[in-house]
């Protein structure tokens, strides 16, 4: 009679299971909260908002495009890069979040002189995020911030 | 040795070797650029004997310097000086922002300095030789 009740045994177990699992995950659900915002979305935010800058300052004064294409240039990468970073786990509207456009001054040096604020900005956030970073991004941010801070000298 | 002080190593054998480059291209140099590198030689010679001393109050010893250290490229004039000048600030900030990952606190403050100031110092080298583009996108590495 032992080789009838096994299955039922098994039946009986697996049914076990499955409540375990359904109130571990329900336990999960209730108690879990939302994991901290990644550390790279505020580098990433500064480096959509320098290049926003830099666009609206190339719309304005195109003739600034010589000095300051490159510089762009460099933010578009980071941006890039830390947007791989970012990977998927963090929801895309944060990280899409567009950037607010600067009032462009009238003067190409007056331009100019608030990109270079903006850079000077930028590094000093850069350089907070890279200290307190995992180190998983400490390379990284480290390497935007020293970014900006030569283009901080280039522009000075 | 822990992983903190292998960063600080290697970071100590990068500075060994910016030392000697500079030393090389110097000669190469005259007027301000001359000036320039006597005191961007001086940097690595500061962060050189910072780490020494630091790794020698660990108990660890220092990385020595090498008798000579093979250059990227030969230097026989002014064009060839400032080029190693940006190789070489621009391979020293690369050790050192690799470093960041494995230090904290102090030590990754100091390296993060070391980063910049050696990018900052590339971007010089980089205008004098005209080479473009003036600036690096990942002066550290990524």
């Amino acid at each position: 009679m032992a080789s009838g009740s096994l299955p039922r045994r098994g039946v009986l177990l697996g049914g076990l299971a499955a409540v375990v699992t359904a109130a571990g995950l329900a336990g999960c659900t209730d108690t879990e909260k939302p994991p901290p915002p990644s550390p790279v979305l505020p580098v990433l935010a500064g480096s959509r908002e320098l290049v926003a800058a830099y666009d609206a300052v190339l719309v304005r004064h195109a003739d600034l495009a010589d000095r300051l294409a490159a510089l762009r240039a460099d933010h578009r990468r980071h941006v890039q890069e830390l947007t791989k970073r970012l990977g998927s786990a963090t929801p895309s509207a944060s990280a899409s979040a567009t950037p607010s456009t600067p009032v462009v001054p009238d003067g190409a040096d007056a331009a100019v002189a608030m990109l270079l604020a903006a850079e000077r900005r930028a590094q000093q956030d850069g350089t907070t995020a890279c200290l307190s970073a995992p180190a998983e991004y400490a390379t990284l941010f480290g390497s935007v911030a020293a970014c900006r801070a030569s283009h901080v000298a280039v522009l000075s | 040795m822990t992983t903190a002080q292998q960063q600080l190593q290697a970071a100590l054998a990068a500075e060994h070797a910016a030392v000697y480059g500079y030393d090389v291209l110097g000669p190469h140099l005259a007027g301000d650029e001359q000036t320039q590198a006597r005191q961007a030689g001086q940097a690595h010679r500061d962060r050189r004997d910072a780490l020494t001393l630091q790794l020698s109050r660990q108990r660890v010893t220092p990385t020595p310097a090498a008798p000579a250290y093979a250059l990227p490229i030969r230097v026989t004039d002014r064009a060839d000086a400032l080029k190693l000048a940006v190789l070489l600030e621009e391979r020293a900030a690369e050790v050192w922002g690799g470093a960041l990952a494995g230090l904290h606190g102090a030590d990754r403050r100091r390296a993060l300095a070391a980063v910049t100031d050696y990018a900052v110092r590339a971007v010089h080298w980089r205008q004098r030789a005209e080479m473009t583009p003036t600036t690096v996108a990942f002066p550290g590495g990524n």
